[in-house]
């Protein structure tokens, strides 16, 4: 063999495109800019402030409320907790609209966007077990035994399997019916002992 | 891109820029990407080693140095290194080592597959300082020089383990060849 066949053969190995979650993986992990930190914490300053400047104009409620409770404490008081209350609803409006919780749980991408539809994860351990209730999906793994996973290979239609394993392609004439609903996947496990498994 | 550019791109980057940031991404991940999937085999964890490369790239402690070395090439060095922990780390759990194939391909070119999988295959049986170098050569078309400031290793040493795993697959390889093929026919 000379280089240049070689070459040809080596370059018959391609790689695939890594998935959209890459971006969207390294784009959440960028730190925070300081520029946004201080917008943020400018504007929850003003909200106090204009929380502030706003119950002020509420002195007269606050006097009625004193009214209301005649054993409950002084002006002041009343005063006082309603500029507090005030603004912790403020605050908590602010941070509902400023604010970034952080994610638990798996994220889902629907035709590479991210979707704000429920994942429900069922079970513990290794393997996949999602419910997806907005589009009525469930995917799973299937799992052999040893904890080897049982891998889609390729399709059964009527009386037909077709699969790819390790480069190679298999194709088994059943000679029956084996599906009625046409195609449905197939997967293979590769595990030695198999035989023991049903001996 | 210019050094100076990408210099300014990964300070706004540093600073929370996140159009700084995609930018670099945009420019670099798809090499790195290929370079940690024909090393670890597996897209899952080379799109862990390429994410983990861009963060650490990202913090303050991050040992790139503008003056030594292009931005490529230590994201290669990075890449290179996350992959062979990544290995190191399977081979003392499982052991199980994957044979990097694009399934893409459809069933009527279960050949190039088959092709694909021997070439993965025989590369990965080559030592790992032959697999890195000529990984980096033949897919990345990356010049010797670069290889080897890349690895901290002379240039001669670089032609070497070039020669030599090249060599290696041609034998391993030899079936795969028009003239290996008349003489399976």
């Amino acid at each position: 063999m000379n280089d240049k066949e070689l070459d040809a053969i080596l370059n018959t190995w391609e790689a695939p495109n890594p998935s959209p979650a890459l971006r969207e993986a390294v784009r959440e992990g960028l730190p925070h800019a300081p520029q946004r930190h201080g917008s943020r914490w400018l504007a929850v300053a003003a909200a106090i402030f204009v929380t502030g400047i706003l119950s002020m104009g509420f002195i007269p409620t606050g006097h009625a409320q004193l009214a209301d409770h005649p054993g409950g404490g002084s002006f002041f008081d009343g005063f006082a907790q309603n500029i507090s209350e005030r603004h912790l609803r403020f605050a908590l409006w602010l941070h509902s609209l400023f604010g970034e919780a952080p994610q638990q749980g798996p994220r889902l991408y629907i035709d590479n966007v991210k979707s704000k539809a429920a994942v429900e994860k069922f079970g513990e351990g290794t393997g996949v077990h999602y419910y997806l209730p907005a589009q009525n999906i469930y995917v799973l793994t299937l799992p052999g035994p040893n904890g080897q996973a049982l891998k889609p290979a390729g399709t059964v239609n009527g009386s037909l399997v077709v699969f790819t394993w390790q480069g190679k392609s298999y194709h088994i004439d059943a000679r029956e019916q084996l599906t009625d609903d046409g195609e449905q996947p197939v997967y293979v496990l590769s595990y030695a002992d198999f035989r023991k498994l049903h001996s | 891109m210019e050094s100076g550019t990408e210099q300014n791109l990964l300070q706004k980057a540093r600073n929370g820029d996140e159009r700084a940031l995609m930018r670099l991404f945009e420019d670099h991940h798809i090499p790195l990407f290929r370079f940690a999937w024909r090393l670890t085999g597996r897209s899952a964890d080379a799109e862990d080693i390429v994410q983990e490369c861009f963060l650490g790239l990202l913090r303050p402690s991050s040992a790139f140095d503008p003056r030594r070395t292009s931005l490529r090439t230590y994201l290669y060095g990075a890449v290179r290194n996350q992959a062979w922990k990544q290995l190191r780390r399977r081979e003392d759990s499982d052991g199980d080592m994957p044979v990097a194939v694009d399934h893409r391909s459809p069933e009527s070119e279960t050949l190039r597959a088959e092709r694909e999988a021997a070439v993965a295959r025989a590369i990965r049986q080559l030592p790992d300082t032959q697999q890195e170098v000529l990984i980096l050569a033949q897919y990345e078309q990356m010049p010797l020089a670069d290889i080897a400031g890349l690895l901290g290793i002379e240039l001669g040493a670089v032609k070497s383990r070039l020669q030599r795993g090249r060599a290696a697959l041609k034998d391993a390889l030899a079936d795969y060849a028009p003239a290996g093929k008349e003489r399976q026919a």
